[in-house]
């Protein structure tokens, strides 16, 4: 059985919930968004009246639940792991470099700590009850990061696991440490034979808890900071905690020798407790009950311990102390029921016991539902998965898309980052690293970012084009283009037509920059049109007006001969868009009126004169793009075609 | 050189520029950051670096003394000298804020000195970004989407000159080239120079880049000392180098980070180290200083001219990296004596005491 914890209470001040036989159904989408509707429920006297009830108004609510993550002391986390993260990735990529999977592990969990440590500074008086429970949940977190560390990530040789879990519950469990260093740095209470019971209540609760955590050093310490401490039975104690043998794998006793040491110890320090030494103190003797290993010392165990994870390793050092690493489960389930009353047990509980258990599947499963919106399941699993701890593809049976849950966790996380205002950056760097799925929700995603201001624009395309999502620069600069042509900004609508290589857009910037100029006789955005750049290779329009500005250009530089070549080479590659046809033809004239010069050969001339029969013919047939002026210009082009034919053929006809 | 090493502290808000606040004589302890894309939540906050106890060095963490919040991104902030700084923002504001020192009142705070509310607008009320600041002697110039430069001065608190159209495609940095001459680059690779003395319209000289792509300049830098050298960033991560005497461009450097520079600055003393930061999450050190190992070479002893000489430039120029890569865009950064700032789309400011020039 499994205790639920209510995090948060909501009322939906929704009238249609408010009906006796209307029912809440929801259903949870993505990271942190619950959809809750109303449902009648059919029973046969409401399906009679729904028949009348049907108008009434039932919304579908989307509730949102507002993350730990996205709290301006807790982002720290989210930025600070998505870097640690993203340099995990390039280094398991890059042969060279070590990935050593503990040593990331510290790191997240440090990045852990220090967000912690913020919270606690921003909030010194406690007062702020959001940022007490944040704290809870971060330093439960890291309880649980660093229990996970110790079992699979800490190579241990020989198994033997207790002094790992030792260090573990020493780094969670600091309160009688604290307390012991308080005691030991009053000196006085060593000076003046003050009784220090009197001036530290909590004397025996820290030695107590000192001791359920091994640490017999500091136990001696207190012991002799005691008022009695010259008396036989402190003698004696001490003497036994400073004999009391330790393991180290390093040590170089093998573990059968040192079972029978410890055993050896253990019975000589227990005759001395069945002769009464230490009854004169019976907080001593309560001390002593447990170092023996006495069977009735597991309520005291268990009075001193705050939660199962110590009680589980207090009672290790002095029954099993070479435990080894595949037993723990069986102890770790015992301890738990013996722990509490009734077998219920919290979401912390079960993580840990699926942790003892070796259940590393089952244990990154749960974690995707600690309230930290999935922070530590993608990253935690990430890491397991990049050091082969866990299957890749454990979780296949429920996994909608053909993706194993590393990628899956990946992908929850990073599209859940990409919903928020500011951190969408962070989660790019999660979504780059599910493979082609993640990229196909990037090019979503990116497509989908509201584009308010030019700065987001431009990170925007520079994310787009790292990852050769051309269909998002393409979307975002049409989107750009447009809003810049309502304001009539035909250049700014250019540059990104230019950025974006939209060549039908830049074509319809480009007929218009031509209509411009058949109707007012100038070019507007002369700046542009100075520098056009690449757009003349990619788009014919432009290629077109570009030829075309140089032909003018060279025409007001009164270079006339070679306007001209240029001049028929436009007129023979056919370029010109039909609706200027006319207006380039017209152009004719600056040539043609040159009564000094002959521009063009007769081969020309055929050409000019056929290029304008087409254009009267297509000007007849649509007449969409006929301008009375450029007609009435047709007859003066003809007539100066004709005059300068027959120039050519040394003839002059009059009319 | 006790300390070698970057410290990161992370402000919660995606910071777009940092800027330290100018000292004469000793290394500079306040700085000021400016937030951007943070919803309605963006600001300026002026912070301290503390130091532990009196004896030790002032480091990281940064203390935060003061923050104001902003209408908008922002998106460039200058010190007019070391107690006045001039802050735009995307909603076409421009204000001046002053540094109430520890001598004038009992904490160090931020005041409004100025305010030019809607500075750049497309009329209507529809407001329009600013896009940039430059500063020179107490004068700023601003640029913004409605193609406009203003000219204001702080010691009259007035705008003196208003230059409407002056381009048509999008500005994306300005800079003083001297007292009276103002430099803005566009998005189609282009600069044009204007001569606020000619009270006109008119662009004293268009400059194009006439190179196969119209690649956008992001940001400018002008030589400390030879100023008719300018430096421009590209957004595809290639530094120009301009003699303005000419109006040509000399030559071209590139890191082989493709991604768009978004600043750069020279060493304000050391005019042989140009740093610049991308959005690849680059810091690098472009140095020009003579190697030893080239000692001996007497081609080149006008090192005077090493800008010039675009062969020099591509056999002499070493670039490094100033601190490890970062994985998201580095928005902005500032030097000051020997310690360097820059701040990042992971919400980090970083720091590094003691640089190495």
């Amino acid at each position: 059985m499994s205790k639920t914890l209510v995090y948060d209470t909501l009322t939906i001040p929704d009238p249609s919930f408010y009906d006796e036989q209307v029912k809440m159904f929801g259903f949870w989408y993505g990271m942190s968004n619950i959809c809750v509707f109303p449902t009648k429920v059919s029973g046969t006297s409401a399906y009679q009246k729904s028949s009348g009830d049907a108008q009434t108004d039932h919304n579908i609510l989307h509730l949102k639940h507002t993350t730990m993550l996205f709290d301006p002391k807790v982002r720290q986390l989210v930025n600070e792991s998505s870097g640690v993260f993203q340099e995990l990735q390039t280094n398991v990529e890059d042969p060279n470099k070590s990935t050593d999977a503990l040593f990331y592990s510290r790191k997240y969990r440090a990045i852990l700590s220090a967000c912690i440590l913020a919270i606690d500074q921003h909030n010194l008086d406690k007062s702020n009850e959001t940022y007490n429970q944040y704290k809870l949940l971060l330093h439960n977190l890291e309880l649980i990061w660093h229990l996970c560390e110790v079992l699979y990530l800490v190579t241990v040789p020989g198994d033997t696991i207790l002094n790992n879990l030792l260090d573990w519950i020493k780094i969670h469990y600091e309160k009688a440490e604290n307390q012991a260093s308080m005691i030991i740095e009053d000196k006085t209470a060593y000076f003046t034979d003050e009784h220090v019971e009197e001036k530290f209540p909590f004397y025996w609760d820290a030695v107590f808890g000192l001791v359920l955590q091994g640490n017999t050093d500091m136990v001696r310490m207190l012991l002799c900071n005691h008022s009695q401490s010259d008396t036989e039975s402190f003698v004696q104690a001490m003497k036994i905690l400073k004999s009391m043998p330790t393991y180290s794998v390093y040590g170089g006793l093998p573990i059968a020798e040192y079972n029978s040491r410890f055993k050896g110890w253990q019975s000589s320090a227990k005759n001395k407790l069945d002769c009464g030494i230490f009854l004169s103190n019976s907080n001593l003797n309560d001390v002593m009950k447990i170092i023996c290993g006495e069977p009735d010392s597991t309520d005291l165990i268990r009075k001193h311990c705050s939660t199962w994870f110590e009680f589980l390793v207090a009672q290790l050092i002095y029954t099993e102390p070479t435990i080894k690493k595949h037993n723990l489960s069986l102890n770790a389930h015992r301890s738990v029921a013996k722990y509490y009353d009734e077998p219920e047990y919290y979401h912390m509980d079960s993580l840990a016991l699926d942790l003892f258990d070796g259940d590393l599947e089952a244990f990154v499963k749960k974690l995707k539902s600690y309230p930290d919106s999935g922070w530590s399941s993608t990253h935690l699993t990430n890491l397991l998965h990049l050091c082969d701890k866990i299957e890749p593809e454990f979780d296949m049976i429920d996994a909608v898309e053909s993706t194993n849950p590393n990628e899956q966790y990946l992908l929850d996380y990073g599209t859940f980052l990409m919903s928020h205002h500011s951190l969408w950056q962070a989660g790019v760097t999660y979504l780059d690293h599910c493979s082609a799925i993640g990229k196909g929700y990037l090019s979503i995603l990116l497509s989908k970012l509201e584009i308010s201001s030019d700065l987001r624009i431009s990170k925007i395309l520079h994310y787009a084009t790292a990852r050769r999502l051309h269909n998002v620069v393409s979307s975002i600069c049409k989107v750009k283009g447009m809003l810049s042509l309502q304001k009539s900004r035909i250049g700014e609508a250019l540059c990104w037509a230019i950025r974006g290589q939209d060549s039908a857009f830049a074509t319809y910037l480009g007929d218009m920059l031509l209509k411009e100029y058949s109707k007012g006789g100038q070019f507007i955005c002369p700046d542009i049109l100075d520098n056009l750049g690449s757009i003349v290779v990619t788009c014919d329009r432009f290629m077109f007006i570009g030829k075309y500005l140089q032909l003018i250009k060279l025409a007001k530089d009164e270079k006339l001969s070679e306007a001209a070549s240029l001049y028929i080479e436009i007129l023979r590659s056919n370029i010109c868009p039909k609706y200027f046809r006319l207006r380039l033809l017209l152009d004719v004239l600056i040539f043609l009126n040159d009564n000094n010069e002959c521009y063009f050969n007769t081969i020309d001339m055929s050409l000019i004169t056929m290029r304008l029969d087409d254009a009267i013919m297509e000007s007849n047939e649509d007449e969409r793009f006929v301008d009375q002026f450029l007609l009435n210009q047709v007859s003066s082009i003809r007539k100066a075609n004709t005059n300068y034919t027959c120039t050519l053929y040394g003839v002059w006809k009059c009319d | 050189m006790s300390k070698l090493g970057t410290f990161a502290e992370y402000i919660g808000r995606k910071v777009n520029k940092v800027r330290w606040k100018p000292e004469d004589l000793m290394s500079s302890s306040l700085f000021v950051t400016g937030s951007w894309d943070n919803g309605q939540d963006n600001a300026i906050e002026l912070w301290e670096l503390t130091a532990e106890d009196e004896n030790s060095e002032k480091d990281f963490p940064p203390k935060l003394l003061d923050s104001i919040k902003q209408d908008g991104d922002i998106t460039q902030i200058r010190f007019l000298d070391n107690k006045f700084f001039a802050v735009s923002t995307d909603s076409g504001s421009v204000k001046v804020y002053r540094i109430i020192g520890e001598n004038e009142a009992p904490k160090i705070h931020l005041q409004e000195a100025a305010a030019w509310e809607s500075l750049h607008s497309f009329g209507k009320g529809e407001r329009s970004s600013c896009k940039d600041l430059a500063v020179c002697n107490y004068s700023f110039a601003t640029i913004g989407d409605d193609y406009k430069l203003n000219v204001l001065s702080l010691n009259t608190k007035q705008l003196h000159q208003v230059l409407e159209d002056i381009s048509s495609s999008p500005l994306t940095c300005i800079s003083f080239l001297t007292e009276t001459e103002i430099l803005c680059c566009n998005a189609l690779s282009q600069m044009k120079l204007w001569d606020l003395r000619v009270n006109k319209n008119d662009i004293t000289t268009d400059i194009n880049n006439f190179t196969q792509t119209q690649v956008p300049i992001t940001c400018i830098a002008q030589h400390p000392s030879q100023k008719h050298f300018i430096f421009t960033g590209s957004e595809e991560g290639d530094v120009g180098v301009w003699d303005m005497r000419t109006n040509s461009l000399l030559t071209t450097m590139s890191s082989g980070d493709t991604t768009s520079l978004s600043e750069l600055v020279f060493h304000p003393l050391e005019p042989d180290n140009l740093f610049s930061c991308s959005f690849g999450g680059r810091l690098l050190q472009w140095s020009s200083k003579k190697s030893f190992l080239c000692y001996n070479n007497s081609a080149d002893l006008e090192g005077s001219n090493f800008w010039a000489n675009p062969d020099l430039v591509k056999t002499r120029l070493t670039v490094n990296d100033v601190i490890q890569p970062i994985y998201q865009p580095i928005n902005s950064l500032d030097i000051q004596k020997q310690q360097l700032l820059c701040g990042a789309d992971n919400e980090a400011v970083y720091y590094q005491q003691n640089l190495k020039i």
